[in-house]
């Protein structure tokens, strides 16, 4: 008689254990979702991964950028 | 009967606080918009001079189309947004100065020369350098190094007394390839995110400095721009086949 309310207390405490850990597998996928890639001038990749093997935990080698963007320069000259 | 509800109130209050800890473990450690957390093993490293962990320099390429820069690290609000690509149409990138945890103190490619401010890790894509470009403006000479090693050396011209080049630290910004490699910009030219500090605008510009050729080779050697470095078109041709967007330039005083 007495056991029903705390059987009622735990599984209430579990399944709301169970819907916080869902919320959180949920929001973490949401924030490793690759944004998309900014739109890219002729070979203006400023860096190649593979290009030169880098030590591992440190980013890749940044390589040259290839095509320049043909353009009728600005600068002060 | 009466421990039975107190039991019962005890239960139901450690099942909400422990639905709200799996909530709250979302973030990952990691913060949305605000300071690192100070428990994390990355704050507890501290700031890092991007130079010191690579012995080279770290450049950071805008991952969107734009990016909100902050003046301070942990700022919520934007203090400004810098579209990607940039105003000269190349896939915006900035020279990382320090990292610290989730956030990058980065070189801007803005007025006043010098300027910089933080920005989101996550908002970037790092890769590497181990090029440098120095200028003496003294000597007239350029100096690339990969590393302590010197790879090339040439002559340069630089600005007349009333448009000077400036001295301070600047990185590549983007490759230009004007439409005729025999005018004023010679075969290649690399923009630089420093800017000249007497021309508001040149050319329908916004008086940004650069590296790049000439057709006046005779000039190199002296004071002839207008606050730009000129190189000869062979250096500014090795250049291009070189040295990425972002390498560092050093002008000397």
């Amino acid at each position: 008689m007495r056991l029903k309310p705390l059987i009622g207390a735990v599984a209430l405490g579990v399944g709301l254990a169970g819907t916080g850990l869902a919320a959180a597998e949920a929001a973490t996928e949401a924030s490793t979702t690759t944004p998309a890639a900014a739109p890219t001038a002729p070979g203006q990749l400023p860096s190649r991964p593979g290009d030169k093997p880098s030590k591992p935990g440190e980013p890749p080698i940044a390589a040259p950028p290839g095509k320049p963007i043909p353009k009728a320069p600005n600068y002060t000259g | 009967m009466r421990h039975v509800k107190i039991h019962t109130g005890v239960l139901l209050a450690a099942g909400l606080i422990a639905g709200l800890a799996g909530c709250g473990s979302s973030n990952d450690g990691k913060s949305e918009g605000g300071p690192p957390r100070t428990g994390s093993p990355a704050a507890n490293a501290g700031p890092q001079q991007a130079a010191q962990l690579q012995g080279g320099a770290e450049i950071a390429t805008v991952r969107g189309r734009r990016i909100a820069v902050h003046k301070q690290k942990g700022d919520g609000a934007a203090w400004k947004t810098l579209s990607s690509p940039n105003e000269m149409g190349a896939t915006r990138v900035l020279l990382v100065d320090t990292k610290d945890g989730d956030w990058l103190k980065v070189l801007l490619p803005i007025r006043p020369n010098g300027s910089t401010g933080w920005v989101k890790a996550s908002d970037v894509t790092l890769s590497s350098t181990t090029h440098r470009v120095e200028i003496d403006p003294k000597a007239f000479t350029f100096t690339v190094f990969d590393g302590d090693k010197v790879l090339r050396t040439g002559q340069v011209a630089t600005g007349e007394g009333g448009t000077p080049t400036p001295a301070g630290r600047f990185y590549f910004t983007e490759l230009v390839k004007p439409p005729n490699p025999n005018g004023d910009y010679g075969a290649y030219a690399f923009g630089l995110s420093g800017f000249s500090p007497t021309l508001k605008t040149f050319a329908g510009g916004p008086g940004q400095l650069a590296v790049h050729g000439t057709n006046k080779a005779s000039a190199l050697g002296d004071k002839a721009s207008h606050g730009c470095v000129r190189v000869a078109n062979d250096d500014i041709t090795w250049m291009a086949k070189t040295l990425a967007i972002g390498t560092p330039v050093v002008v000397k005083e």
